[in-house]
């Protein structure tokens, strides 16, 4: 891995990709949790690796590359939801129709699951502890929290998620 | 070891990230300790199940044919700042596109615009897909607003027109906005097209605005048609925190005034702060200085712990047009978050420059492909539901949207609302998108467009039905407040009540069965014989919705005369949700 990573400093992109190539899929899993929509997550995933070979030269020790690129995922992901939210809902109230239905919250149509009933905190430690299957050291690291409360949040969101399972089966 | 010990590095353990001594040991306990063994055999469920649930995310193809090949890196193309993320994603979506059928065939402006409306609506894509859209692409500019027709899905059922509007002036301002009956359509001899329903809805931010404008379809005699407007807005959205303590709890009758810095409102007076076991619902009065831009109005928003806004639920407008003052009620779910860390805020909109013009694209509907496509069926079969009878009358199938009427048979007064039904099309469930009224008791349901005809079926799965009933509870000694269970037709139900001043009183009904919706309608009966009804009954929120939580209906009386012993309360109605299971083909 570190001989991939020193080419891909040196400019090539055939380094780089194949660097990547195994975390694609997780890394689009990833965006695809924090973001609900399969475009949205597909523009992350490209927007994050184009940033991490454009600035790999700011990557100090190479063991870390893929936290280091998790990282920068993890951004974008949080970049693209607060313009997501900046943009005005469609206005309903213009519709000048009889009846009304409600209408769906736009989120996790690809996944059938239930972690996008929880809230971002407790997503962000399960995902990247169980997709991304990091240390939680390295977890600490990307979210910038201490590891004790990783594992709080990781033993929260299993209580949450138990929950959750149980009123679904119900 | 000790089970807290334990239990501490069980998730570790389960991830073999224990040295070996220690792994040993916490094995040996939990051979022996029954405690500890259910834990940890949940906590290994619960990550298989996350296991499982990511296995199953479908990767797609285009994931593959990312590249880093940037074609223009000098360009604005990933500078999210400048261009809107608009921009960026259509740009992605083209270079990915290269390789996907799907995009291609679909108009570059256009492709943004479906991005954000299909998802509650395929019909629309659907029908683009398959060539049933006709492409436009007209513009008409005026005083640095460029306002372009991109495409026109029409067919029998209904009529889209997807536009842009875009600024090119110096303003600064994150956003364009129309008044409320902004934009007409007219025919070739200058006449609105007619239509029971129509309206626009419009997405964007920055300096371009791309929407849809929806009518029913479009009438014979409309040849030649123009959509245009003559005022847009440039809007800037703002917000501010509120000063408001939420440990305190519910609070009702805060009339708290709520400063904005808007030339668009009036004003807003909190009013009420209900706080449930994971969400809060607040009640606030809005006053705007105009109606024409009704679809700026502020809102409450709520902060939770970790920076993001809390996810809202549900959200009820009333609007009062004596008294110019809307009632707005917003739920929001606060997904456990810590009461003590969630704060509010309020944004608003401001208009920045109104400018007025004249912007208009003709164009002439080609609706022949759409027609050859269209298939009208009678159906008139009926069905019964707790004594009412509904007809299906007819359905439309068209190249965009699946409509199915439906008709009350006699007079109703209400008593039943289909509420969980749909069209199935070959064993699946047809998207809803929205439903109309088309006249006297019948209700349109429009769906997305059906693609395989060889089975398709009307069905009926539940119903909310309001019974008239006539149960009495006997209140006596009523001073204070207090709290027994009833029943109310074979519901168990906690009932609460609390004089209210001199001659008032609140009774609230707590239901947890979900299938009891609520109360509607109570009298007291006076000495004297006479009934007094409720002044006021508060649904439980969000009424009609089926959500796993306690519901509670209120109901208040005034003008009583609380001296006597005995208070002899009625209940006359309760709605209750109801299975049923009623399937009848269509095709």
């Amino acid at each position: 891995m570190d001989s991939l990573v020193k080419k891909a400093k040196k400019g090539s992109k055939k380094a780089f990709m194949l660097l990547v190539d195994n975390m694609k899929g997780q890394m689009y899993k990833t965006a695809l949790v924090q973001l609900g929509n399969e475009q949205d997550a597909l523009d992350a995933v490209q927007e994050t690796l184009i940033k991490a070979f454009v600035n790999i030269n700011s990557l100090r020790d190479n063991r870390f590359f893929k936290t280091w690129v998790i990282r920068i995922l993890m951004n974008e992901c949080h970049n693209i939801q607060k313009y997501n939210n900046k943009v005005r809902p469609m206005e309903r109230e213009l519709m000048e129709s009889a009846e009304c239905d409600s209408f769906e919250h736009e989120s996790c149509i690809e996944m059938n699951c239930i972690l996008d009933r929880l809230d971002s905190i407790y997503r962000d430690v399960v995902d990247l502890r169980y997709n991304q299957h990091l240390k939680l050291a390295e977890i600490s690291q990307i979210l910038d929290i201490p590891v004790g409360t990783v594992k709080s949040r990781l033993n929260t969101a299993h209580k949450l998620l138990k929950k959750e399972y149980r009123q679904k089966e119900a | 070891m000790r089970c807290f010990e334990v239990k501490d590095l069980l998730e570790e353990h389960i991830f073999g990230e224990v040295d070996e001594t220690r792994a040993e040991e916490i094995d040996s306990h939990i051979s022996v300790c029954p405690d500890c063994s259910s834990e940890y055999n949940a906590l290994k469920d619960s990550i298989y199940r996350i296991e499982v649930d990511y296995k199953g995310i479908n990767i797609p193809d285009k994931l593959d044919k990312i590249s880093i090949d940037v074609k223009n890196p000098g360009t604005k193309v990933f500078s999210l700042k400048k261009l809107g993320l608009i921009a960026a994603c259509f740009m992605v979506v083209f270079s990915i596109s290269a390789f996907t059928p799907i995009f291609a065939a679909i108009q570059e402006n256009v492709s943004d615009i479906i991005k954000y409306f299909a998802l509650g609506d395929k019909g629309i894509v659907k029908s683009i897909e398959n060539g049933f859209g006709q492409t436009i692409e007209k513009s008409s500019v005026d005083s640095d607003v460029k306002f372009t027709v991109h495409n026109l899905v029409a067919d029998a059922n209904r009529t889209e027109i997807l536009f842009s509007i875009e600024y090119e002036g110096e303003e600064e301002f994150d956003g364009i906005s129309l008044p409320f009956s902004g934009m007409e359509l007219k025919n070739q001899f200058g006449s609105k097209v007619k239509s029971s329903s129509f309206g626009y809805s419009m997405r964007g931010a920055e300096n371009r605005l791309t929407g849809r404008y929806s009518t029913d379809p479009l009438g014979l005699f409309d040849k030649w048609v123009t959509l245009g407007f003559d005022e847009i807005s440039l809007t800037k959205l703002d917000s501010r925190k509120v000063d408001f303590d939420l440990k305190q709890g519910t609070r009702r009758n805060l009339n708290m005034d709520i400063p904005v810095e808007s030339s668009l409102v009036k004003g807003i007076v909190l009013k009420d702060i209900v706080l449930g076991e994971d969400t809060i619902a607040m009640d606030y009065n809005i006053q705007m200085n105009s109606e024409e831009y009704g679809g700026l109005r502020p809102r409450l928003v709520l902060w939770t712990e970790d920076g993001n806004k809390a996810f809202m639920e549900y959200s009820e407008l009333h609007t009062n047009e004596e008294s110019n003052v809307d009632r707005a009620r917003d739920v929001f779910d606060l997904k456990g978050s810590n009461i003590e860390n969630v704060k509010m805020g309020v944004e608003y909109y401001d208009i920045v420059k109104t400018i007025k013009g004249d912007w208009h694209v003709t164009f002439r509907p080609n609706m022949s492909r759409a027609r050859n496509q269209t298939i009208k069926v009678d159906i008139n079969k009926s069905f019964e539901i707790s004594g009412h009878e509904f007809k299906i009358r007819e359905a439309c199938f068209t190249p965009s949207q699946t409509q199915v009427y439906v008709e009350k048979v006699g007079y109703h007064h209400g008593m039943v609302q289909l509420m969980d039904m749909g069209i199935m099309s070959n064993n699946e469930f047809l998207h809803r998108n929205t439903s109309d009224s088309g006249g006297m008791n019948t209700t349109i349901y429009k769906f997305d467009p059906v693609e395989d005809f060889s089975d398709i079926r009307f069905v009926i799965r539940g119903v909310e039905v309001m019974d008239d009933i006539d149960e009495e509870i006997l209140l006596d000694k009523v001073e204070g407040s207090g709290e027994w269970n009833v029943q109310l037709n074979g519901f168990n139900t906690k009932m609460k009540y609390t004089v209210l001043g001199d001659n008032g009183l609140e009774v609230a009904f707590e239901h947890e069965d979900e299938n009891l919706r609520g109360i509607n309608g109570a009298y007291i009966l006076t000495d004297d014989g006479e009934r007094l009804f409720c002044s006021d009954i508060d649904f439980p929120a969000p009424y009609g919705h089926n959500l796993n939580r306690n519901r509670k209906t209120v109901l208040k009386f005034r003008d009583l005369d609380l001296k006597g012993d005995i208070i002899k309360l009625h209940v006359t109605a309760v709605s209750e949700y109801k299975d049923v299971s009623i399937e009848i083909p269509i095709k």
